[in-house]
């Protein structure tokens, strides 16, 4: 998948780091992919951690991508490529952790049965070395 | 092959079906009461008047509903006379819809051969129907028969004669988006109330303005709107997807109340726009539920119904309806009402 972060639809299509066992990822795809509510709906299985997590494979891009397009801006002062290109969703498939900094929808209230569903800031908790937008540091990640 | 069964009491006259607002003078209790009912159109117009005002009462489900009726109607083994009134049955109109299974097919989608409704009803002659193909009506009787959803669906239905043709367009437009498995999401029905809703405000009429809402959060890439001084609305980003919740402030409340338990600080922003663009938008949208594979989300940039079980009426309006919001908002009309 090409990136391109300048004017992006940063509120219709959501950038999340996913990791499930030692594996993880990044994906960006629309809103309600990451609805856990409709997660079942995407599967054949009822095995939505380990559905999913695949599922979601789609819509993988890579971390280099990111970073080498995220360096692209990050001169700007446009706060919407800036922090609009920062991870709003992680999910964790071992955990059974959603957490969501998205600001349009209340999407870590919809999560999958038996999953914990947070409203909290995502940048932390990705490990440093996958945060392709360093140096670009925001109290707002 | 005969049955015994007992009639439903109560009978649709089509003056009442076809002349005036309720399409029932009795109340239904049940989709599984209309399939005992017994309708009862003048005899004297035969098929072409009922077909006009079937085709006009539904648009294109009364189509197919014509289709389905028509053998039936010229059909005289699956019709009967009483009073000079032709007689058929809703089971017979709605049989595609009420029964999916082959033993159903065998042992309840026969005719009701009445000849005198005050006879003792232990004599009623059984006929199967004659075969037909109507698609749409597979369709719902398919939804019908999901243990999931079935019996809440069936609630909605309830009253599918007595509200007339907007729950069934709001079931129709679901089902022509092709999202099958739609109906075992949460919010499925939530979503069929409100397209009936909408339906129902569009055909209040088109003039006057509505008042649309955003809830804007204190994070940067929240500020899509900005209200300047003179009512006027800066579009900071038109080419994102825009959240707003119309026509009341309900959902705006309570998502603002929402954010600020979490902890952030709000504005709500109220606007107007047009009712004829709120229409627009409104017949427009799809649910948010797979929206990228909705058939009647072919290029991508319908407006999607988002958050179904929360109060009000809250939209994701892609790129292309912010831009559509920004050319057609009344000026002036803005402010921060919070």
């Amino acid at each position: 998948m090409v990136v391109r972060f300048k004017d992006r639809n940063v509120t219709g299509e959501l950038i999340a780091f996913v990791k499930k066992g030692i594996s993880s990822f990044y994906c960006i795809a629309d809103v309600e992919y990451f609805i856990g509510e409709y997660w079942n709906s995407y599967l054949k299985s009822t095995n939505i951690e380990g559905g999913y997590f695949e599922f979601l494979k789609r819509f993988k891009v890579d971390y280099y991508s990111l970073h080498d397009e995220y360096q692209t801006i990050i001169g700007s002062s446009d706060d919407f490529d800036l922090l609009g290109n920062i991870p709003k969703i992680y999910i964790d498939f071992d955990r059974k952790y959603f957490a969501s900094y998205f600001q349009e929808q209340e999407l870590e209230l919809r999560v999958a049965e038996g999953w914990k569903g947070e409203y909290t800031k995502i940048g932390n908790l990705i490990p440093n070395e996958f945060k392709y937008w360093n140096p670009y540091t925001s109290e707002w990640i | 092959m005969r049955f015994f069964t007992t009639i439903v009491s109560f009978i649709l006259m089509t003056n009442t079906l076809f002349g005036s607002d309720t399409i029932l003078s009795y109340p239904v209790k049940s989709v599984n009461q209309l399939r005992k009912a017994t309708i009862i159109l003048p005899y004297k117009t035969e098929g072409d008047i009922c077909k006009n005002k079937l085709v006009q009462f539904e648009g294109n489900l009364g189509q197919q509903l014509v289709d389905h009726f028509d053998p039936i109607l010229h059909n005289n083994s699956a019709s009967w006379e009483i009073d000079n009134h032709f007689c058929t049955s809703v089971t017979l109109l709605f049989s595609k819809v009420l029964f999916s299974s082959q033993r159903d097919l065998n042992e309840q989608l026969t005719f009701l051969h009445i000849p005198n409704p005050k006879e003792d009803l232990s004599n009623i002659e059984l006929a199967v129907p004659p075969p037909g193909d109507c698609p749409l009506l597979e369709a719902l009787a398919k939804d019908l028969a999901d243990p999931d959803i079935g019996p809440a669906l069936n609630a909605y239905l309830d009253e599918l004669l007595t509200e007339g043709s907007v729950r069934v367009k709001a079931w129709k437009k679901i089902n022509d988006g092709g999202i099958n498995d739609f109906i075992s999401t949460p919010g499925y029905i939530k979503t069929l109330e409100k397209v009936a809703k909408y339906h129902d405000e569009a055909t209040a009429g088109t003039t006057g303005n509505v008042k649309y809402y955003r809830v804007q959060t204190q994070h940067p890439d929240s500020k899509i709107l900005k209200v300047e001084t003179n009512g006027n609305l800066t579009f900071n980003k038109p080419n994102v997807s825009l959240n707003l919740s119309t026509t009341t402030r309900e959902h705006a409340d309570y998502y603002a109340a929402q954010k600020i338990a979490q902890g952030n600080t709000v504005e709500i922003i109220e606007f107007e726009v047009p009712k004829a663009f709120d229409i627009q938008m409104k017949k427009t949208a799809v649910p948010q539920h797979k929206a990228s594979q909705n058939l009647l989300n072919p290029d991508g940039t319908a407006p999607k119904i988002v958050d179904p079980l929360q109060p009000g009426d809250p939209f994701e309006l892609p790129g292309f309806w912010n831009q559509l919001v920004q050319q057609s908002y009344i000026p002036g009309s803005a402010k921060i009402v919070n």
